[in-house]
């Protein structure tokens, strides 16, 4: 007896220690032999090495064949496990089970159970059930329970009750220590996955030490210098009893400034374009005066981008409707203007005006042809694709370009043979050439009449898919170093108020989604060429 | 040949009226006017007239309200002048009109060419 409770308690040290039943006192033999099985056992840590060792080391005179467990965790529900063909299998089990008192054999309910379960017929199985009252894993009403089918059971009933209840309280530790591991690897597995597998950054901070940081936090190292050795290390688990100290502590500094009356500490970093921010909650520990705290950093630049854009589509859509409404009331009197002015030419009485009368009409036909490139412009609403010319478009969009481009020498070069057809929303496409215009305009701007500045615009076939439109100007130039960042939304060398450097980047935007490209050239102080590509219509 | 008519123009633009009063009369035709919905109905009944040039946005009621309050026996060829385009085509017919121009119209006699080749017919 002293062997047993020596060795169950050097295998089972942090585990309460269990009292064993009584059985009556063993001759020598049946002592080592249990020595023996005891010394193998707790050398067993999983549960298919429990099952394993269950197959090879009970008796063969009785005969035994499947040993199956069913057993309940809270996280993974009822389940049952066995070794067949070599295999460890873990399933789900279907029913629940009734924890029998005792080691018994042969017992209808739990042959029943079984066949149910298994989908097979069972007799001569041996139940052992592994109860304890309280304990977390292996009390509750659905303790585990080991069934072990014993073909020659029958005949050698008492001998198998008794190997087995003597068993019993080894084989209930070890089970115990095994189940455990099972729960904890599942749990660290989990665990694990959710860390990593969070699309976010996380890390995990106690006092200064950083714990443990998942893969996305990479790039918000800038917000806490000094973590890069941590992150380069190949496994951020093992520490290895280093602590990695931040440089700017974000828990002890707060404790500082943390008001007295509150518990979790927070504190928010936001990057100098604010478009990456850190937060950082503290969870106050209860065991000492270390705080824990949780680092969670978010990359607002898609976030913000999108609510620039949404901003835009709504400025454009008010814009829009706001065009609408104008250009229907402005129509009203022009037509009237028009009209009229025709009458007064054809008058005999007024003939030395006719000519007069002949330019307000004009202008009366310029307005409305403004008014008419205004209304293709804000049409946004209608997101239609369909068939049009590039052209057409460049020479409707140009009217409202005049006041910016007063004093420019605007070129065209158009390619006037129908092939240059596309198929995309024509007011996209306008509102593409205004930027890209606008902007050409803008670079001359500074330039005096001597110097002469000038856009030219050309559109040609570049290949048999492509065609391309070209927007020239000899104004100032970009400069190498932003020439990658032009394309960038927010990015912008204009004054507040003035732009709001979201134009290239919609241009971009929207020659890539219609299955083209826009390149840049540019030399500082001679000019640049903006060339867009576009496929033509099939 | 050119058989002199009755026309009624309505529409709450004064170059409007003015422009197509002068140009129809020219030819020989006798025009009155209105500028809004109410008076239009009401110069209808009064004068009877072969063909109106009605105006669809005008601020009392528009244009195909006051096609709703004509009786059946003073019938007339009917020009719907509007600035918009998007009105519906067969909204229109239903409504009895025979023509719709869009404005701005090109040419203030080619206009009354038009009205006058629709009544022929």
């Amino acid at each position: 007896m002293e062997y047993i409770s020596e060795n169950s308690h050097s295998a089972q040290s942090q585990y309460p220690q269990n009292t064993s039943e009584e059985t009556s006192s063993p001759p020598e033999e049946v002592n080592a032999a249990l020595l023996s099985y005891t010394e193998k056992i707790s050398r067993i840590a999983s549960l298919s090495g429990w099952l394993l060792f269950l197959k090879n080391n009970t008796p063969k005179y009785f005969a035994p064949g499947e040993f199956i467990l069913f057993y309940e965790s809270q996280q993974f529900g009822l389940r049952r496990a066995y070794i067949k063909n070599k295999r460890f299998y873990e399933e789900v089990a279907q029913t629940p089970w009734d924890i029998p008192p005792s080691v018994s054999f042969n017992s209808p309910e739990m042959n029943l159970y079984l066949a149910r379960e298994m989908g097979r017929p069972f007799s001569k199985v041996l139940t052992v059930p592994f109860h304890e009252k309280d304990d977390p894993v292996l009390g509750g009403t659905r303790a585990p329970v080991l069934f072990a089918e014993l073909s020659k059971g029958q005949e050698k009933k008492q001998r198998a009750l008794d190997f087995f209840q003597e068993k019993k309280d080894i084989l209930k530790l070890t089970l115990r220590r095994a189940l455990l591991n099972t729960y904890r690897s599942r749990a660290a597995y989990l665990w694990n996955h959710v860390f990593e597998g969070w699309g976010e950054a996380l890390a995990i901070v106690r006092g200064k030490q950083l714990l443990r940081a998942n893969k996305h936090f990479k790039p918000f190292l800038s917000f806490y210098p000094g973590l890069l050795n941590f992150m380069n290390t190949k496994n951020p688990f093992q520490t290895g009893g280093r602590s990695y100290q931040f440089h700017y502590c974000p828990i002890t500094s707060e404790e500082k400034r943390s008001d007295p009356f509150s518990n979790g500490l927070s504190h928010h970093l936001d990057s100098p374009t604010k478009n990456k921010k850190s937060s950082l909650n503290s969870v106050p520990s209860k065991k000492d005066a270390q705080k824990n705290g949780l680092i969670h950093c978010q990359d607002l630049t898609d976030y913000l981008q999108l609510k620039e854009d949404l901003l835009q589509s709504e400025k454009m859509a008010a814009i829009g409707k706001l065009g609408r409404n104008i250009s229907h009331e402005l129509n009203n009197p022009l037509t009237g203007l028009r009209a009229m002015s025709q009458i007064l030419a054809q008058n005999q009485n007024l003939k030395k005006f006719s000519e007069d009368f002949q330019a307000v009409e004009e202008a009366a036909v310029r307005s409305q042809k403004i008014i008419e490139s205004l209304l293709t412009f804000s049409r946004f609403q209608k997101m239609e694709k369909q068939v049009c010319h590039i052209n057409k478009i460049v020479r409707e969009t140009l009217p409202l370009l005049k006041t910016l481009s007063r004093k420019v020498e605007i070129k065209l070069f158009l390619d006037d043979t129908d092939h240059l057809t596309l198929y995309e929303n024509p007011s996209l496409l306008q509102q593409m050439i205004f930027n890209l215009m606008t902007n050409a305009c803008h670079a001359v701007s500074h330039l005096k009449g001597w110097q002469k500045p000038r856009i030219e615009v050309t559109t040609t076939q570049h290949s048999s898919e492509m065609m391309s439109l070209q927007i020239k100007d000899n104004g100032c130039g970009i400069s190498e170093d932003h020439l990658e960042k032009i394309f960038q939304p927010l990015w912008t060398t204009k004054k507040p108020g003035e732009g709001t450097g979201l134009g290239l980047g919609i241009v971009r935007r929207f020659v890539r989604s219609a299955g083209g490209d826009i390149q840049v050239s540019s030399e500082l102080n001679k000019g640049s060429s903006f060339t867009v590509f576009l496929p033509l219509k099939k | 040949m050119l058989r002199s008519l009755k026309i009624l123009i309505v529409d709450d633009e004064t170059l409007i009226r003015k422009a197509l009063t002068l140009s129809a009369e020219k030819r020989g035709h006798k025009v009155k006017s209105a500028e809004n919905g109410a008076k239009g109905l009401k110069t209808w009944l009064d004068f009877k007239p072969d063909l109106i040039f009605l105006d669809v946005l005008m601020p009392d009621m528009n244009g195909f309200a006051v096609l709703n309050h004509i009786p059946e026996n003073l019938k007339a060829k009917i020009i719907m002048i509007s600035a918009h385009d998007d009105l519906d085509e067969k909204e229109t017919e239903k409504a009895g009109v025979d023509l719709f121009i869009k404005k701005p119209f090109p040419d203030v006699f080619q206009l009354i060419k038009q009205a006058e080749e629709l009544v022929k017919s």
